[in-house]
């Protein structure tokens, strides 16, 4: 997006329908920066306004259908102090924004404070901020074994080789559309695992042996006052688990399961163009979708004993499904145990570790890692490592069982060093500047609080699963 | 005369699992093992259709909110000739046609495969024939089941084993069947038939189909010299198939079946043989089985 700097007083319809298209991008568009302004949504935040010598964080809301665009006052409370090299600035009437970075851009923007009737902030000029780069924001990771553009073979991007009909057909393994919580889940013990997510206001626990039944979750989160879908899907044969967002070019969508496995890994199909979707992928393979990447959230895979510890007041996905599962038996016998495969699978000679041995890994582009969860030893273990071009941090436990990676370069540049944190779950990290961070990647004190850090391309899967999609991969031992 | 044996030959049924246990082809069914002399040529054409559409967890019948849908229908051309009074031959060829469709399918599609099956060539010895002077007839067979059906449909995608027309791969067939006249005119008889099927052979996906037996008890009654009935009970075991040696789950389990059958006689030639099977009970393993929900099969049999 190439942006030149826009007049506001007395512009002709056509510019003025530029900027409105161009800021309707800023507000749709996704955005976790870590500068002093962020834009999620229809909410900008001002982590840091200078007002005189005083510090806000200030919440800004933007007044819908209004043009030129204006904001309206959410919240407001005052800092203790400067964080930022570069903080916002309310000079007089300007409140003036250095920098917001907008797909992987970025601009600085003026606002003009008007009192009158209420109290709003009108935008008055925006453009692109000269000095590259200002951000280290990664782009949604991008899992096509490196290659972004692979050759489309009778309309599909994957080898069809290991593609298979499962057997049940499309949702013969039926996705659950209306899913319902309890606070107090019974029949429900420490050691049975679980997918939690942590998004908005919402902490959730999918268990596995609901997802073994149904494989995909169709679910709502409330996200600043607004409901989004957002889909968990989980595949009972390699053992992985991803949160997409439901969103496709704007639209939402739901998804089901296809009946089609890729290395013996689900495929789903989305609802909207019947685009079929690797999950391990993470990306369209075949369809008008494909190619396409669903914008991921960041979930963790760990026992109800552990999440219950970190979040007791967590909401449990129930077995009020609308199906007669028997959710009380696993439906792939000793599947999880056994060196067996359900179908054939790339890469499946290489046997450095058991078939079943749960692993986080990481994929970027050629280079592909796996740490087993088993391996990280009692209490929380911290490693830092560089895997292809990104450096990372990985966080993990085996006592606790669970694992996730995460970028260490934050979006402004700078490269954090952590250390572990333990036995103050959900906290796992600390870093050199002072920040805690969550399981989750977020800081809950410090500097930086309210960041988070970066997605990779990671998750949790059997060995066999991971080596089949990214052959090659190292073990950290 | 010619009615009761044909009847013997329709009614055990017993199934050659085309695919796994809970979605087999039945191919026995269809092999005309009627008790020949030397030079005898019997030619059978068997239509069958099997509604697959059950959703069993062990033995209790669950719910399915899916709609699914899973039928077969195999057409069967059997052949039997006698090499002597106790030697004889039989064969069968068949084409196969599986249909698939989940109802509640947000798209609805429904999935067809079709192409030739599976062929099966047994030898048959019959040491004791029913005669005026004895009321006991004992035949035993050897046979194979020879892969000759179409076992890679889907094209880019390659269906499911149960969705395969053909096995892939060969199998032992062992057999044996018992009957006991309890008149002089052998026009009640009580059979008793075994079978087992070995597969030992993992067809080009490393998948084996599970070992089977196949149990049958029928009482067979002449209603007149052209009609006749029968009423019979068929057990099936069958052990679970498998891939690279391991078990794959939800396959294999126990079946006890109810067989009605009703034969006509056209002429002194020509046979027509309506049967079916209605499941009694079941014992499934694994956690959940889609299995056979009733079946049917319309036979016309020539006497050269």
């Amino acid at each position: 997006m190439q942006l030149s700097r826009p007049p506001f007083s007395g512009r002709s319809p056509l510019v003025l329908l530029v900027v409105f298209t161009t800021l309707l991008v800023l507000i749709r568009t996704p955005a976790v920066l870590a500068q002093a302004a962020t834009l999620d949504q229809n909410i900008l935040t001002l982590h840091e306004l200078k007002v005189d010598s005083q510090y806000f964080v200030v919440e800004l809301a933007i007044i819908p259908s209004s043009n030129p665009l204006a904001f309206s006052l959410v919240d407001f409370a005052e800092l203790s102090g400067p964080g930022f090299e570069n903080p916002n600035r309310l000079t007089g009437s300007l409140l003036e924004i250095p920098s917001i970075t907008v797909e992987e851009l970025s601009y600085w923007v003026n606002l003009r404070l008007q009192e009158i009737p209420d109290l709003r902030l009108i935008l008055e000029d925006f453009g692109l901020n000269d000095d590259e780069p200002t951000s280290c924001m990664r782009p949604e990771p991008d899992p096509s074994h490196g290659s972004n553009n692979p050759p489309i073979v009778n309309g599909f991007s994957v080898s069809t080789e290991f593609l298979f009909d499962g057997g049940p057909g499309q949702d013969g393994i039926p996705s659950i559309d209306a899913p319902v919580f309890e606070r107090s889940p019974r029949g429900l013990d420490d050691n049975q695992l679980v997918v939690g997510v942590k998004m908005g206001d919402s902490v959730r626990a999918y268990p596995h042996y609901v997802l073994d039944w149904h494989e995909v979750v169709n679910d709502l989160y409330t996200i600043n006052g607004e409901t989004v879908r957002h889909t968990l899907s989980y595949c009972p044969l390699t053992g992985s688990a991803m949160m997409w967002k439901g969103n496709l070019e704007g639209q939402s969508v739901a998804y089901g399961t296809s009946g089609l496995l890729l290395n013996s890994n689900l495929i789903l199909y989305d609802r909207t163009t019947g685009s079929l979707w690797s999950q391990m992928l993470e990306q369209s393979i075949n369809g008008p979708s494909i190619l396409s990447i669903p914008e991921r959230v960041q979930v963790i895979e760990t026992t109800w004993g552990t999440w219950s510890t970190m979040y007791p007041e967590s909401d449990v996905l129930t077995t009020f499904t609308e199906y007669d599962r028997p959710y009380e038996s696993y439906p792939y016998g000793d599947f999880r145990t056994s060196e067996a495969l359900r179908f054939p699978v790339e890469n499946s000679d290489d046997r450095r570790l058991p078939r079943k041995e749960r692993v986080v890994g990481i994929n970027v582009g050629d280079t592909s890692r796996v740490y087993p969860i088993n391996n990280f030893g009692s209490g929380v273990t911290v490693l830092e490592e560089t895997v292809g071009n990104r450096d990372v941090v990985i966080v993990g436990s085996g006592s606790s069982n669970f694992g996730a990676i995460f970028d260490r370069q934050m979006e402004d540049c700078s490269t954090l060093e952590f250390s572990a944190v333990v036995n103050q779950l959900p906290i796992v990290m600390s870093d050199n500047e002072g920040n805690q961070w969550d399981i989750f990647g977020n800081a809950v004190s410090g500097p930086r609080i309210g960041q988070s850090l970066q997605k990779t391309n990671s998750y949790i899967a059997y060995w066999y699963a991971w080596t089949a999609f990214f052959p090659g991969t190292t073990i950290w031992e | 005369m010619l009615a009761a044996m044909l009847i013997l030959m329709a009614l055990p049924d017993l199934a050659l699992s085309a695919t796994c246990s809970c979605a087999g082809t039945p191919l026995m069914g269809a092999l005309n093992t009627t008790t020949t002399e030397q030079g005898d040529f019997f030619l059978s054409s068997t239509s069958e259709y099997h509604e697959i559409s059950d959703l069993v967890q062990g033995s209790k019948q669950i719910d399915d909110e899916t709609g699914r849908d899973r039928s077969s229908i195999s057409q069967a051309l059997a052949f039997s000739y006698g090499l002597s009074d106790r030697w004889a031959l039989s064969g069968l060829l068949t084409y196969i046609e599986h249909e698939r469709e989940v109802g509640s399918s947000f798209f609805g599609s429904k999935q067809r495969t079709s192409g030739l099956g599976d062929s099966v060539l047994m030898l048959r010895y019959t040491p004791l024939y029913i005669t005026p002077f004895s009321r006991h007839e004992l035949s035993l067979g050897l046979g194979a089941r020879i892969p000759t059906g179409k076992n890679d449909a889907g094209g880019l995608i390659t269906f499911s084993e149960d969705m395969q027309p053909g096995t892939g791969a060969a199998g032992a067939i062992f057999w044996a069947r018992h009957s006991l006249a309890f008149n002089q005119a052998a026009t009640r008889t009580l059979t008793s038939s075994i079978y087992y099927t070995r597969n030992d052979w993992e067809n080009e996906r490393d998948y084996a189909f599970g070992d089977q037996i196949v149990a049958a008890v029928d009482f067979i009654q002449n209603l007149t010299t052209r009609f006749s009935y029968s009423a019979g009970l068929r057990y099936q075991h069958t052990t679970a198939d498998q891939r690279l040696n391991f078990e794959v789950p939800n396959t294999g389990g126990q079946w006890l079946d109810f067989s009605p059958a009703i034969n006509y006689s056209l002429n002194d030639d020509l046979d027509v043989n309506l049967s079916g099977r209605i499941p009694l009970d079941r014992k499934l393993d694994g956690a959940i089985q889609f299995t056979t929900s009733y079946s049917y099969a319309l036979s016309l049999t020539y006497g050269f």
